[in-house]
């Protein structure tokens, strides 16, 4: 036999022990094609490390092998390598993207943050062709590229003067410590929120927090363009992590502000988020970035988790097929013992949405039990929902789908932005004959509208336009 | 199950069918359709001009997204367990066109039925009725045109968009609602593709929820088939964004959708080359990404996926990966001369600021980057897809 010592190059900081990504390696002719052999494609956790020592060694049988992975900011990596026989070989799969800094690099892997920008020349004045709209036939520049226009959409100026920051970076965040009651338990929140239209971050905080003073969360570290802040309930080893001190209240609910030039950002997150490996609490981390345009968010969070971050990544990037592979490699840890009701709701979300056959299957009840064992995660009612409308397999249980959906919407803002657009989904579906969820859905609609569903994380643009890039 | 005799009703009903084959069991079912006339838009062709464009007007480019999906679609997808039975294709352009295309060793010309509505609503009614035929039926949409979205909402334009001012939904319908209730449809795999600028508009944020009719409705349908829809959805670009296009070509999304259908998006552990919904969903990223710093685009275009589950297509004889050559660091590509060379294949390019592009044959190739006569790099790698890098690291 002969040996592959694989991993992914990559710093991560901070890193307690290295995340996994799933990798397929292919053993491959001279043309490249797989051979036509049992057990030809093979796929295996890898690790994300700088240290060569972390590469994970993989028995082969002497060939050439080509591996393959996709990072969940959906960049591809392959190398190919040939092994002899007792030899040990060298996989280093090298993202072309990198960092801008370390302290971002768990960001970046996320696809949160873009590696390289996009920065377009404007030519001078005098090369400009056409109106820089949609309009015109002679839409263009006579310059050093062919320039595309939009395809379908509302007529733009190309290269407008740039927009007034919509964030400032190095200003703290905050954590609402008190806030108004709707958000923390129950059906209110709705329908509260989406009376909140003002264009002041002021007069919104003070709403949202019920008037009492907000405690502010510095950032852990920052630059001009990004700010990174880090959480938790209890003290981590985390670098700059705030520790959010006394429980937030009734419904397990942790919230955080980030203010913009005319409304807020309001995240809530999943916190305490525990590792299911060794048990710790993982610090949840926001980053503050101005948008590519006014209509862009600003900020995202992750949790910085060496065994479900990457589901997470997954999660918001739409490759749920993998997120499902890294929910399943945990199931012990996950649903049996629900050492972490979040990641639990996480991994259910991938499980729910790739099941293919309209069969009780074992899973099913991990997903019963996190909604009834965990009524402060609505996650799970929706899940159900989801699962059931799915299925479909009788009146019964079309009936138990729409209930599902309805105990959802009751219990609160889901965790996961996925929640509410199958929350909207089901009770959309169930509309025609039901006036309850109709009336519930067109609540949950003021606030779908507003949601970021780019991000694993519920993140609510509360105030300011209604032009919302989502 | 339908009858023979609603069968063929079926068809002689279907304007916009443009290639039928009678395929025993299960078959692929495939509508398409572009639109770059709107008839009631600024440079439209009715004097009836909607009052609240939007800043929306004609294009031109989805026409020939649409018609260059409905060739490859007769002319090249094979999907040995699921054959291409039907194509309708619905087209508005300025001037009525027709659409020719090869079948087997013949040319077929064929009229082109226009996307306004009530042909598109029959054409779509048509499709989910030849859905309802068998479960095993593979269901494929693909829509390019003026998109405009309130998310989770998206609004489909069609031709007659506009044409009554206090209701110019009615020529448009609902994606969303439409992909659900097609989830009562037999066929349990179903594939759509929507290629459109997905931007928020006042007639959106003004109608609240209200997107268009969803041509089908729900009817509470249990499911009897013993397995889930997959009905996976790639969107050109987010929710709020644009899509982009270059003049006269078929758009970006549609181009890198092409490359992954023929081959792009293969893997071959199951033995031949087969295009799957993951791998093109990977493949068209990288591509959308790629072209959007090639053309220096505003904003990178982000091609999401909603319940993207693995559906497997075509099957695909040798495919064509794209593969990026670049020296590491890339300031040194403007001194570089890139050669690379494989069995039958030799190829060049001079000195330039970006990275070399290509598209390769499956194969192993060496690559070169010659930065002065005595200063050469040179790797050896295997080129598959999805995807392949070449880094040349000058030292």
């Amino acid at each position: 036999m002969s040996t592959l010592r694989v991993r992914i190059h990559k710093y991560l900081d901070d890193q307690k022990k290295p995340p996994q990504i799933y990798a397929s390696i292919r053993s491959i002719t001279k043309s490249g094609s797989s051979k036509k052999t049992k057990q030809a494609m093979r796929e295996e956790l890898i690790p994300v490390s700088h240290q060569p020592k972390a590469g994970k060694k993989i028995e082969v049988p002497p060939g050439h092998y080509y591996v393959e992975t996709v990072l969940p900011s959906g960049e591809i990596l392959s190398e190919d390598v040939v092994v002899k026989t007792g030899q040990t070989k060298d996989v280093v799969l090298k993202p072309d993207e990198e960092s801008p800094h370390e302290w971002l690099s768990w960001q970046q892997i996320s696809g949160n943050v873009q590696a390289k920008v996009v920065q377009p020349t404007p030519p001078p004045p005098k090369q400009r062709r056409g109106g820089g709209t949609l309009d015109g036939k002679s839409f263009g520049f006579q310059g050093p590229k062919r320039f595309a226009r939009t395809i379908g959409g509302i007529a733009s100026t190309i290269f407008p003067p740039p927009p007034p920051l919509e964030a400032n970076v190095k200003r703290p965040i905050e954590w609402l410590r008190q806030p108004y009651t709707s958000l923390m338990t129950g059906d209110k929140v709705w329908e509260w929120l989406s009376t909140l239209t003002s264009d002041s971050p002021d007069d919104l905080i003070r709403k949202l927090n019920d008037g009492n003073i907000t405690l502010d969360v510095a950032p852990a570290v920052h630059d001009n363009q990004h700010g990174v802040f880090r959480v938790s309930l209890s003290k981590t080893n985390g670098t700059g992590v705030v520790v959010l001190q006394g429980h937030p209240g009734k419904g397990n609910r942790t919230y955080l502000v980030v203010r913009r030039r005319s409304s807020v950002e309001l995240l809530l997150l999943p916190l305490p988020w525990i590792v299911l490996g060794d048990g710790r609490e993982a610090d949840i981390e926001v980053a503050v970035q101005q948008p590519a345009d006014p209509m862009g968010f600003c900020s995202s969070a992750i949790a910085r988790d060496e065994d479900l971050g990457m589901l997470l990544g997954f999660l918001s990037s739409g490759s749920l097929p993998t997120a499902r592979r890294i929910a399943e490699t945990a199931t012990g840890m996950l649903y049996e013992k629900f050492r972490n009701p979040f990641g639990a709701a996480a991994g259910a979300y991938a499980l729910v949405a790739t099941a293919s056959e309209a069969i009780d299957k074992d899973w099913h009840e991990w997903v019963s039990n996190l909604k009834k064992k965990f009524p402060y995660i609505p996650d799970g009612a929706i899940q159900w929902g989801q699962l059931k409308m799915r299925m479909r397999r009788s009146a019964d249980e079309i009936t138990e789908a729409i209930n599902a959906f309805k105990e959802g919407y009751k219990r609160g803002l889901p965790f996961y932005s996925m929640g509410v657009r199958w929350l909207l989904e089901g009770l959309e579906w169930a509309s025609d004959n039901d006036p309850q969820a109709k009336e519930m859905a067109k609540h949950v609609r003021h606030v779908a509208y507003r949601i970021n569903y780019q991000q694993p994380f519920t993140t609510v643009r509360v105030g300011g336009s209604d032009n919302v890039r989502n | 199950m339908r009858t023979d005799l609603e069968c063929d009703r079926l068809s002689v009903l279907m304007s916009s069918q443009i290639f039928k084959k009678r395929v025993q069991g299960a078959a692929t079912h495939a509508i398409v359709i572009g639109v770059g006339h709107y008839q009631h838009l600024p440079g439209g062709k009715s004097r009836k001009k909607f009052s609240n464009p939007g800043g929306m007007g004609q294009l031109n480019s989805p026409p020939q997204s649409a018609k260059a999906i409905a060739r490859w679609l007769i002319e090249e997808y094979n999907h040995p367990e699921k054959p291409l039975a039907s194509v309708s294709l619905l087209v508005s352009e300025p001037k009525k066109s027709d659409f020719t295309f090869k079948n087997g060793n013949r040319k077929t010309t064929v009229a082109i039925t226009p996307a306004n509505y009530t042909e598109v609503e029959t054409a779509i009614r048509d499709w989910q009725a030849l859905g309802n035929q068998n479960a095993d039926h593979l269901l494929l949409f693909f829509f390019c045109g003026h998109g405009m979205a309130r998310a989770p909402y998206l609004s489909l334009l069609l031709e007659d968009f506009g044409a009554v001012d206090n209701a110019p939904l009615n020529g448009a319908f609902d994606f969303g609602r439409f992909r659900k209730n097609m989830a009562e449809c037999q066929a349990r795999e179903q594939c759509y593709f929507v290629d459109a600028c997905r931007v928020s508009t006042e007639i959106m944020i003004t109608n609240d929820g209200y997107a268009g009719n969803p041509i089908i409705q729900s009817q509470g349908t249990v499911n009897a088939t013993g397995r889930l829809a997959h009905a996976p959805v790639f969107y050109s670009t987010l929710a709020g964004a644009e899509a982009y296009a270059e003049t006269s070509k078929p758009s970006l999304f549609t181009q890198a959708l092409l490359e992954a259908l023929s081959g792009a998006g293969a893997g071959d552990e199951d033995g031949p080359w087969r295009v799957r919904t993951t791998v093109m969903h990977d493949v068209i990223g990288f591509l959308l990404k790629d072209e959007s710093q090639r053309l220096q685009l505003p904003q990178l275009q982000i091609n999401p996926a909603d319940d993207l589950v693995p559906i497997s297509l075509n099957v695909t004889g040798s495919p064509k990966v794209p593969v990026v050559v670049t020296c590491q660091p890339d300031s040194e590509n403007e001194k570089a001369t890139f050669r690379c060379e494989g069995p039958g294949y030799k190829e060049s390019r001079q000195p330039d600021k970006e990275p070399w592009r290509l598209r390769l044959p499956i194969e192993t190739y060496s690559f070169h980057a010659e930065l002065s006569k005595n200063k050469v790099v040179k790797v050896e790698r295997v080129v598959r897809p999805a995807f392949r890098r070449i880094s040349l690291e000058v030292k």
